[in-house]
């Protein structure tokens, strides 16, 4: 696959439940590389559209092009797409090491080496003690990480996670997340998830989807203005602010700047080509804090939330 | 291939170490035995009540000077003429030991109902609990399919031999005059007989399985289904109506028992045919259908 041909391709994906539309005309393209978010609210047509491009689903119409090819060409995809589904689970009375094996062997790996690959998996996840217990004596905890331990065998280029930490305690969410940090730059990764907090934070490129429909898609840094907005806490009086906003709205890069409510100013800035962000909100900042500004927090862009809120 | 194997492969080993495969061979064996059990029952009584009816009788010419099991094999012979309504089957059928004619009768008749036990979750338990999600990212749907059908079929191939081999035990054990090595050479060719019933079974239980998601619902309405088609058969219901004769599986388990090799291909052909049709229906249906 060419760095140019992207990792998953939707044109026209329709998918209708009887007279629900769950899925209405998506056109989506996932950058080759990229750790992706699938982002909308309960409904919006997530799970279909990632059960359409695993091939679990059938659509009424359009076409799914995952790697260059079909999706569901199993011949061209073996092991090099995998995926975490929402709500699968392994056969209960099996060991966790044997399910692992059997699929590893099935997805290509030689069975020789696949107990050793399914042990290798279970380590990354952290359950390489419960590898003999069976899947049905399993936390929901752990038989999430097993099936997250899954997607990951082998050399996949392309792991779609649904709802990776949904219903996980803090620790085994966060030792997921890293998880999939830990996948960036090997695989091109499909997240779909409510908690857009770990969106924000694991994935660099999303799609919003509401009733079926792409309401907006990109880069993340597009879609939450992270490289034209900036949004400033502080903790001076607000007279004392007023000066303060006098002081950015001379800066060159800077467009507006506004006081909102509980004392935040909102900075809008454009970017020289080639200008890096992070330059212009250090200016801001610089000045602010020169100007005898008490600076609590400082967010780049409007944040997922918000973005998603407004549309 | 490769995957069909792997997939079988996995399957009788989870199915061999689950309770699975004993409780049905369980189930099987005490098949084999009752009907053995019966055939000892039925055979001693008839054999007492040949010498008291024979007692100071005098016997046709062509049965004067015969023993107890020559009568026994006559009045069978004409017991089954009855059943089958062809003389030359008859004469062919009561050649056979009462035991292996009756094993063989029990066989055909709840074969269905083993078919169904083994594989009514053939594909339904994957869909029901997701599993086949994992499954279809790295094999095609296909050899899910196959793979499937090829382990039910050995899993029904050796629980039919296993019992085949207990009724064999059961006649040099317990019945009189049982003829070891011809009863051997009739029960194996049976055995192989009953395979293409067994397998079409397997077959139109994938296809169910394929089409249907919560399984155990499934599990009742087949127990049903087949429940009416044996009290069809038991009432000669579905006999009666002319076009339908031709659609039930009985009357090609019939021509399994003929003498006649001709009759004999025609029954295998059948079953085979069913067995390809079903599961290529399952195939199909797996193929279109939402995992």
């Amino acid at each position: 696959m060419s760095e140019a041909t992207p990792a998953v391709r939707t044109r026209g994906l329709h998918r209708h439940f009887g007279r629900i539309r769950a899925v209405d005309g998506v056109d989506l393209v996932v950058p080759a590389g990229s750790t992706f978010a699938l982002i909308g609210p309960n409904g919006a047509g997530k799970t279909t559209t990632f059960g359409l491009i695993c091939d679990w689903l059938r659509p009424t119409s359009g076409t799914v092009e995952v790697l260059g090819v079909p999706a569901g060409d199993i011949d061209r995809l073996r092991g090099r797409v995998l995926a975490l589904p929402q709500d699968a689970v392994l056969p209960p009375r099996v060991p966790v090491i044997e399910s692992l094996s059997f699929l590893a062997r099935l997805q290509g790996i030689d069975s020789g080496r696949a107990r050793s690959e399914a042990e290798r998996v279970l380590e990354i996840v952290g359950l390489l003690d419960r590898a003999e217990s069976r899947a049905g004596t399993l936390s929901h905890g752990m038989s999430k990480r097993v099936a997250l331990a899954q997607a990951l065998m082998g050399e996949p280029e392309l792991v779609l996670l649904d709802e990776p930490t949904s219903g996980l305690d803090p620790r085994s969410a966060h030792a997921v997340r890293s998880l999939i940090a830990g996948l960036r730059g090997r695989a091109t990764v499909v997240v779909s998830s409510h908690n857009l907090h770990e969106l924000e934070e694991l994935c660099d490129h999303a799609a919003i989807l509401d009733h079926g429909k792409v309401v907006a898609a990109g880069s993340l840094d597009e879609l939450t203005s992270a490289n034209r907005e900036m949004l400033v806490e502080l903790a001076n009086p607000e007279d004392e602010i007023e000066a303060l906003l006098d002081r950015i709205r001379r800066l060159e890069a800077v467009l507006t700047a506004e006081l909102l409510e509980e004392r935040r100013i909102f900075v809008r800035f454009q970017l020289e080509p080639g200008g890096r962000p992070e330059v212009v909100v250090t200016r801001v900042l610089g000045e602010l804090l020169a100007g005898g500004g008490l600076v609590g927090r400082v967010d780049r862009g409007k944040g997922l939330e918000r973005k998603v809120l407004s549309l | 291939m490769h995957d069909i194997l792997i997939i079988a492969r996995e399957d009788l080993r989870q199915t061999f170490r689950s309770t699975k495969a004993v409780l049905l061979l369980g189930i099987y064996a005490l098949l084999s035995l009752l009907t053995g059990a019966l055939v000892i029952l039925i055979s001693r009584t008839a054999a007492v009540q040949i010498e008291t009816a024979t007692e100071g009788v005098e016997l046709p010419p062509e049965l004067a000077g015969a023993g107890s099991r020559e009568l026994q094999e006559e009045i069978t012979r004409q017991v089954l003429e009855v059943f089958v309504d062809d003389p030359a089957l008859a004469s062919y059928l009561a050649g056979i030991p009462l035991v292996i004619l009756f094993f063989f009768w029990a066989n055909r008749t709840f074969l269905p109902w083993l078919a169904a036990l083994i594989g009514f979750d053939a594909l339904g338990r994957d869909i029901e609990s997701g599993t086949v999600r994992y499954l279809t990212l790295r094999t095609r749907r296909s050899s899910l399919v196959l793979g499937r059908f090829f382990a039910n079929a050995i899993l029904l191939g050796l629980l039919t031999a296993a019992t085949h081999l207990l009724i064999f035990g059961f006649g040099i054990l317990w019945i009189d005059e049982f003829p070891g090595m011809s009863a051997a050479g009739q029960l194996f060719r049976f055995w192989l007989l009953v395979l293409p019933v067994g397998t079409a079974w397997l077959a139109f239980m994938l296809l169910v399985s394929a089409l249907v998601r919560p399984y155990p619902a499934l599990l009742v309405g087949i127990v049903a289904l087949l429940g009416t088609v044996m009290a069809g058969w038991l009432t000669n219901f579905w006999g009666a109506i002319e076009p339908l004769r031709w659609m039930l599986p009985r009357v090609y388990g019939g021509y399994l028992l003929s003498p006649n090799v001709q009759e004999q291909l025609i029954g295998v052909g059948v079953f085979t045919l069913a067995t390809v049709v079903f599961v290529i229906a399952a195939l199909l249906t797996l193929e279109r259908r939402d995992v």
